[in-house]
C-alpha cells in the first residue's frame, strides 16, 4: 500500500467520527497547553533570575585572589589561567604604587586634573573585558589610554577663580535639603558639558614619588576613547584613566629606576569564561593552582538549581494532563477498532499487509497527537500573551490604533521586559513533537490489537 | 472420471487429509474430518450443505483465513497452510478474490474506490486502479453509480460492486460465501449469472458455498458436506454445457 493511500484512509476514518476525534484532540490540546504554559512560566522565572544576576555583575567573570608565595598575581599566573580549558580571556588589573601625579590638558596647560583613578589592563584585555566605548577607539600604541565617562569633570580651569573653576556634576544630579543636608536623586538631570572633551586629547602627566615630592617626571599620554561608566568593571570607568599595563610598568620604572628588580604584580586578576556553564570547572582548576576565587556562580548555582526544581515540578503537572490525554487517545482508538472489526477483517481477507494495518492505526493516533500539538502550541502562545498582558499591566490608555496595539503586545512579550511566561520556538516545537510521540505511543496497543483481528471476522454473519 | 480429468487443464485447488478441530472448554468439536478434494481450473465448484455441515469451515481453510489442525491445501501448487502471514497476504492479493454474503464494502469509500481496494493493497497508483475500477463497474452495469457510497445503494447493487472487487485483480480463485443470501430471487439470478460470466471469460475457478439448492444449479460440480465429511460429489454437466454454448 502506498503511503498517501494510508494517510487518506486514516484521515477518512478520523473524519467519520468527527465529534469523538475532536474531543480526543481537545484532550491533547489541554495537555499540551498545560505543559507548555507551565514550562513557559518556569523559563520566564529563570530568565528574570538570570537578568537580575547579570545586573549584579558579569556572570562569566571569576575574580582571582592571590595566596602567598606560590600563588602570586603575576604574568605567569595569567599565562597559567589562559591555559585552563573554558577560559575566554584573562584580565590583569594593576595600579601605580607610591606615585602621585597631576595631569594637564588644553592650550598652555589651561586645564589641570589633580586626581584620577588609574588602572592598568593587561594587553588586549580591555575589549574582552566588556568595556563599552562611548566614543573613540581602544588604545593600541604605547601611552594611549581611555578615559572614564565622567573623568573630564575632574578638570580644573586654572583661569577661573577658586570656587568656580570646576563643574560639580553631583550638584546637578542631586538636590540637597538645605536644613538636613539629605540628598535626593534628580530625574533626568541636565549636566553641563565638561570644559573639555577628553577624547583625542593629549595630556601631560606630571609624576612624583611619594618619597620625594620635588622631583618631577613627565610623560605625554593620548586619550583615544571615552569608556562607559560601569562600577562592576572598575571605578576608573567613571572618573579615571585606563592604561595598558606595560605603560604603567614603564611609568613605575621612570619614577623608581633603581627598584627595577621588583616584578610587576597585579592587584586583581579576572578570568572570563567562554560561557556560564564553564564557570564552575574553570574555578575549580584555578583553585587547584593555589588561588582563591569568587564569582557569581556561588549565587547563581543554588538559584538555578531551585529554578530547575520548580520547572520540573511545573512540567510534571503539565505532563500529568498530557498523560490523561494519552489515555484518551488509546480509549478512542480501541473504541474505533472494535467498531471496525469487520472492516479490518475484510481488509485482511482482501490481502492487506499487517504492516499496513498497523501503520494506518498508528498514523491515526499520531494525527490526533499532531493536530492536538499544533493547536496546543498556538493556544499556548495566546495563553502566554494573556498572562504577560495581565501581569505587566501595560498602559492601554496610550494605545490608539492597531499598530500601537501590536507594539505594546510585542514589548510585553520581549524578554528584556522580564515577562512572566516565555514560549521559545524550541518549546513549541518540542510540544508538537512530544504530542506526536504521545499519540503514537498511545496508538501502539490499539494498533497491535487491530493487527490481531482475524480475517474470519469478514465471514462472520450477523 | 479419468476422461474428465484429462479433458480439463490442471488442478487449481488440491486438498489432502484436511482436518479441523475446535477446542472448546473440555470438549473437542471436529468440524472437518479428512477432506480430500481436487478442484480444477475453470471449475465452478459448489460446496453444499446445511448449517453445521462444515461447509463454511472448509471455505475458511481453503481461503487461508484459518489454519487447519491437520492436512494440506495447495492452490496453484503452493501449500497455503505453510505460508507466513505476510506471504499469505501477498498470495491473497495476487490469486484470491472474495464475494461475501453481506457484501462487506468499506463504508467510507465510494463504489469505485471499494472496487479498487485490492489494487490499492498491491500498491498500484490511484490513477491506474481507478481506471480499471471504473471499467469493471461499467461491466457490472453500475456506470452511473461510480461515486455512490455503499449506504446509497441497494443490496443487489452492493453485491455487484462486491463482485467487481472480487474480479478486478484477475484472481485464479474466487471464493463466494452465500453470495446471494441477502438478495431476492430476481437479483440472485443476476448476481449468479454475473459471477459465472466473469469466471468463464478468464477461466477462473469459483468456490461457491451455499445451503441453497437453487444456487447449486449454477455450479459445474456439487460437493455435498454432512458432518464434516464429503458425502456426495456430482458433476452438473448439463448446466456447464449450456453455459458453455452461451459463452461461445
Amino acid at each position: 500500500m502506498k503511503l498517501n493511500d494510508m494517510i487518506k484512509i486514516c484521515l477518512q476514518n478520523l473524519r467519520r467520527r468527527k465529534s469523538r476525534t475532536l474531543l480526543t484532540v481537545l484532550g491533547v490540546v489541554v495537555g499540551c497547553c498545560a505543559i507548555v504554559t507551565m514550562l513557559s512560566i518556569g523559563i520566564g522565572m529563570q530568565n528574570s533570575m538570570e537578568r537580575s544576576l547579570a545586573e549584579m555583575g558579569d556572570l562569566t567573570l571569576i575574580q582571582v585572589y592571590g595566596g602567598g608565595q606560590n600563588a602570586k598575581l603575576n604574568d605567569e599566573a595569567i599565562r597559567k589561567f589562559e591555559n585552563v580549558p573554558g577560559t575566554d580571556v584573562v584580565i590583569g588589573k594593576a595600579s601605580l604604587n607610591n606615585i602621585g601625579f597631576e595631569l594637564f590638558a588644553g592650550e598652555k596647560d589651561r586645564y589641570k586634573m589633580q586626581w584620577a583613578q588609574v588602572v592598568g589592563f593587561s594587553k588586549g584585555s580591555m575589549e574582552k573585558f566588556g568595556l563599552e566605548l562611548i566614543e573613540g577607539t581602544f588604545p593600541k600604541e604605547p601611552f594611549e589610554v581611555l578615559a572614564g565617562q565622567y573623568a573630564a569633570y575632574n578638570l580644573m580651569d586654572t583661569q577661573r577663580p577658586d570656587g568656580s573653576n570646576m563643574i560639580d556634576r553631583w550638584s546637578y544630579m542631586y538636590s540637597f535639603e538645605p536644613n538636613t543636608g539629605m540628598g535626593t536623586e534628580n530625574e533626568n538631570p541636565e549636566i553641563p558639558d565638561p570644559y573639555l572633551n577628553l577624547c583625542n586629547q593629549t595630556m601631560t602627566m606630571q609624576m612624583y614619588s611619594y618619597e620625594d615630592y620635588d622631583k618631577k617626571f613627565e610623560q605625554k599620554i593620548k586619550i583615544t576613547g571615552i569608556v562607559k561608566e560601569d562600577y562592576n568593571k572598575d571605578y576608573a570607568t567613571s572618573e579615571g584613566l585606563l592604561f595598558m599595563v606595560n605603560d604603567l610598568q614603564a611609568l613605575q620604572k621612570m619614577v623608581f629606576p633603581t627598584s627595577n628588580t621588583r616584578e610587576l604584580t597585579y592587584d586583581q586578576i579576572y578570568v572570563k569564561t567562554t560561557d556560564i556553564n564553564q564557570v564552575e570547572s574553570v574555578e575549580n582548576e584555578i583553585k587547584k593552582l593555589g588561588y582563591s576565587t569568587w564569582s557569581m556562580e556561588s549565587i547563581r548555582k543554588p538559584m538555578q538549581e531551585e529554578a530547575q526544581q520548580r520547572q520540573m515540578m511545573f512540567g510534571g503537572l503539565g505532563a500529568v494532563s498530557l498523560f490523561v490525554a494519552a489515555l484518551g487517545i488509546t480509549n478512542t482508538m480501541i473504541m474505533s477498532i472494535s467498531e471496525r472489526t469487520r472492516e479490518i477483517g475484510v481488509m485482511k481477507a482482501l490481502g492487506c499487509y499487517l504492516g499496513n494495518i498497523r501503520a494506518t492505526f498508528l498514523m491515526e493516533a499520531g494525527f490526533i497527537g499532531l493536530i492536538g500539538g499544533i493547536a496546543g502550541a498556538i493556544i499556548s502562545y495566546i495563553i502566554s500573551l494573556v498572562i504577560n498582558l495581565v501581569s505587566q499591566k501595560p498602559d492601554f490608555s496610550m494605545i490608539e490604533g492597531f499598530g500601537q496595539w501590536i507594539q505594546t503586545v510585542l514589548s510585553v512579550m520581549m524578554p528584556e521586559n522580564s515577562p512572566v511566561s516565555i514560549v521559545p520556538i524550541w518549546l513549541a516545537g518540542f510540544a508538537i513533537l512530544f504530542s506526536i510521540v504521545i499519540g503514537l505511543g498511545s496508538g501502539f496497543y490499539p494498533a497491535n490489537k487491530a493487527v490481531h483481528i482475524s480475517a474470519l471476522e469478514a465471514i462472520k454473519r450477523e | 472420471m479419468e476422461e474428465t480429468n484429462t479433458r480439463k487443464k490442471k488442478v487449481m485447488i488440491r486438498v489432502r487429509n484436511l482436518r479441523k478441530e475446535y477446542r472448546l472448554k473440555d470438549d473437542t468439536v471436529v468440524a472437518l474430518k479428512r477432506i480430500n478434494l481436487d478442484i480444477e481450473q475453470g471449475e465452478i465448484c459448489c460446496i453444499f450443505g446445511t448449517s453445521g455441515s462444515g461447509k463454511s469451515t472448509l471455505l475458511n481453510q481453503l481461503a487461508g483465513l484459518e489454519k487447519p489442525t491437520f492436512g494440506d491445501i495447495y492452490i496453484r501448487g503452493i501449500n497455503v497452510v505453510r505460508l507466513s502471514e505476510r506471504d499469505l497476504a501477498e498470495f491473497r492479493q495476487k490469486h484470491i478474490g472474495f464475494v461475501f454474503q453481506s457484501y462487506n464494502l468499506l463504508p467510507f469509500m465510494n463504489a469505485a474506490e471499494n472496487v479498487a481496494v485490492p489494487l490499492m493493497f498491491r500498491g498500484e497508483s490511484k490513477r491506474e486502479r481507478m481506471k480499471k475500477a471504473n471499467a469493471i463497474l461499467k461491466r457490472v452495469g453500475l456506470a452511473n453509480r461510480l461515486t455512490h457510497y455503499p449506504k446509497q445503494m441497494s443490496g443487489g447493487q452492493q453485491q455487484r460492486v462486491g463482485i467487481a472487487r472480487a474480479f478486478i485483480a484477475h484472481p485464479d480463485v474466487v471464493f463466494a460465501d452465500e453470495p446471494t443470501g441477502n438478495l431476492d430471487s430476481k437479483t440472485t439470478i443476476e448476481v449468479m449469472e454475473m459471477i459465472k460470466n466473469f469466471a468463464r471469460r478468464f477461466d477462473q475457478t469459483i468456490v461457491l458455498v451455499t445451503h441453497d439448492p437453487e444456487l447449486a444449479k449454477y455450479a459445474d460440480r456439487i460437493v455435498t458436506l454432512v458432518d464434516g465429511r464429503i458425502v456426495n460429489d456430482t458433476r452438473n454437466d448439463i448446466v456447464r454445457g449450456e453455459t458453455h454454448e452461451q459463452a461461445i
